[in-house]
């Protein structure tokens, strides 16, 4: 049976109403779902309460997900709805990471070295505060685009926009996030090739 | 032709409409080609931003806290009391019936417990016409009601809010409810329903005793609520209330 069959096989017994097919759905994507939820708020608390609510609302909402669908897919688009409409209701952009961030080990090292740990941490300083200073849409834009590798026309469909319009806020996105990034990356403030 | 800053960001995600005229159009100009470069270096570096690891329990962290909210519909689990259930599809009840109906049902809850209303002794707020699965569900929707309130003041509350005086009056609204709720429970025997009213009944008491110059009580009531929990299980029990399928619409819908 491949992946994408058992995977339906899953979503029908839970649509079905058995707890343990959807435990084993959670248990799937529950991290890869808790990285979008992070990445779009910078916060691991509001993380935990998007993927929770998402999975709530997919739980609710599982006698419409279409079968030939993604259920990756499926719930991408509920958390990044989730943690859009719960940045939308506070009426402000996400914060600055409330913990400090553990860089993960590289692929090759067990272990990151000290140096690394350091450099990875100011890093991911860097890029939170530059995913701050984005607009709640083009954050989510370039989320998807960046981090989701979904093209422009999936992301419109997320976001409820046009292709183009969805490649304007990636394109927006990426300017600030350069102008945010290249002069604190490149010594004596020198921006990339602009 | 330079290309310019959009071309080459599709270029880099693969987007790009034409990708052999930019990939040519690198290869005859080393201003693009450095442009390019600088581009990819700071994405490049973007994608090694590291995410926090959640702890190695989260999953089964995760499905517990989810568990709890899913049970009203888990299949062959543990079931909330069909006094508390809510069939599908069905709309709130405003918020200013939510006391009259507390009343009217605790009228209702204890006649059922005692049989009164077979004696004909319960007043005639067990006869208004309402049957019996009627009235378990307006019950239900003024228990979520009065819940999803209480959840906005806790809320409010634990992110810090200074409103003391606004924050009293509520508190002191929602106690009278929240007593005649508590007592409705208690009459049905649901005591795990009856134990988060009690905790929620003592807070709202303090809080609408409390004083805007005394800092340190309010200190020690944000503590307490988040020592007993007191907002998750308000929030569960809440959530296990609202309507089911078909009240809302799609979540994967966009919302923007």
């Amino acid at each position: 049976m491949s992946t994408r069959e058992s995977e339906a096989a899953l979503v029908a017994r839970a649509r079905a109403g058995e707890a343990e097919a959807f435990k084993a759905l959670v248990e799937t994507h529950g991290r890869s779902l808790y990285g979008l939820a992070y990445r779009l708020t910078s916060s691991p608390a509001d993380a935990d309460d998007i993927v929770q609510d998402s999975f709530f609302k997919a739980w609710r909402k599982l006698h419409r997900f279409d079968d030939r669908a993604s259920f990756r897919t499926w719930m991408h688009k509920i958390v990044t709805n989730t943690a859009l409409d719960l940045i939308r209701k506070r009426g402000r952009r996400p914060e600055t990471p409330e913990e400090e961030v553990a860089p993960t080990a590289l692929p090759g090292s067990a272990e990151p070295d000290p140096e690394r740990r350091v450099a990875g941490r100011e890093l991911g300083q860097r890029v939170h505060e530059a995913l701050g200073d984005l607009s709640a849409r083009e954050r989510a834009a370039f989320v998807l685009r960046h981090f989701e590798e979904r093209t422009t026309r999936e992301i419109g469909e997320a976001l409820g926009v046009t292709p183009n319009a969805s490649k304007q806020l990636v394109f927006r996105a990426v300017r600030k996030m350069r102008a945010s990034l290249e002069a604190a990356m490149a010594p004596g403030g020198a921006g990339g090739g602009r | 032709m330079r290309l310019t800053d959009d071309e080459l960001i599709l270029h880099y995600y693969g987007e790009s409409e034409n990708p052999e005229a930019v990939e040519r159009a690198l290869a005859s100009s080393a201003e693009d080609r450095r442009r390019f470069e600088a581009l990819r270096a700071t994405l490049d570096a973007v994608s090694e931003a590291p995410v926090p690891e959640p702890s190695p329990f989260w999953e089964a962290r995760t499905w517990a806290r989810l568990e709890a909210r899913l049970e009203p519909r888990l299949a062959g689990g543990r079931r909330w009391p069909s006094w508390l259930r809510l069939p599908a599809g069905r709309a709130r009840v405003g918020l200013g019936l939510a006391g009259v109906l507390a009343l009217l049902l605790v009228v209702f809850l204890a006649g059922r417990q005692s049989g009164l209303s077979e004696h004909g002794a319960a007043p005639e707020a067990v006869a208004v016409g309402l049957s019996e699965p009627a009235r378990e569900r307006i019950l239900a929707a003024a228990v979520a009601e009065h819940l999803e309130r209480s959840e906005r003041l806790l809320v409010e509350l634990e992110n810090g809010s200074t409103d003391v005086e606004g924050n009293r009056d509520r508190a002191a609204e929602l106690k009278i409810d929240n007593r005649l709720y508590r007592l409705a429970a208690h009459r049905a025997d649901e005591g795990q329903v009856v134990a988060l009213l009690d905790d929620l009944e003592r807070f709202l008491l303090e809080l609408s005793h409390a004083s805007p110059d005394d800092d340190d009580a309010l200190e020690a009531l944000r503590q307490r609520l988040v020592a007993q929990d007191l907002l998750f299980r308000v929030r569960v029990t809440g959530t296990g209330l609202e309507p089911k399928a078909g009240a809302a619409g799609d979540p994967a819908a966009p919302i923007l």
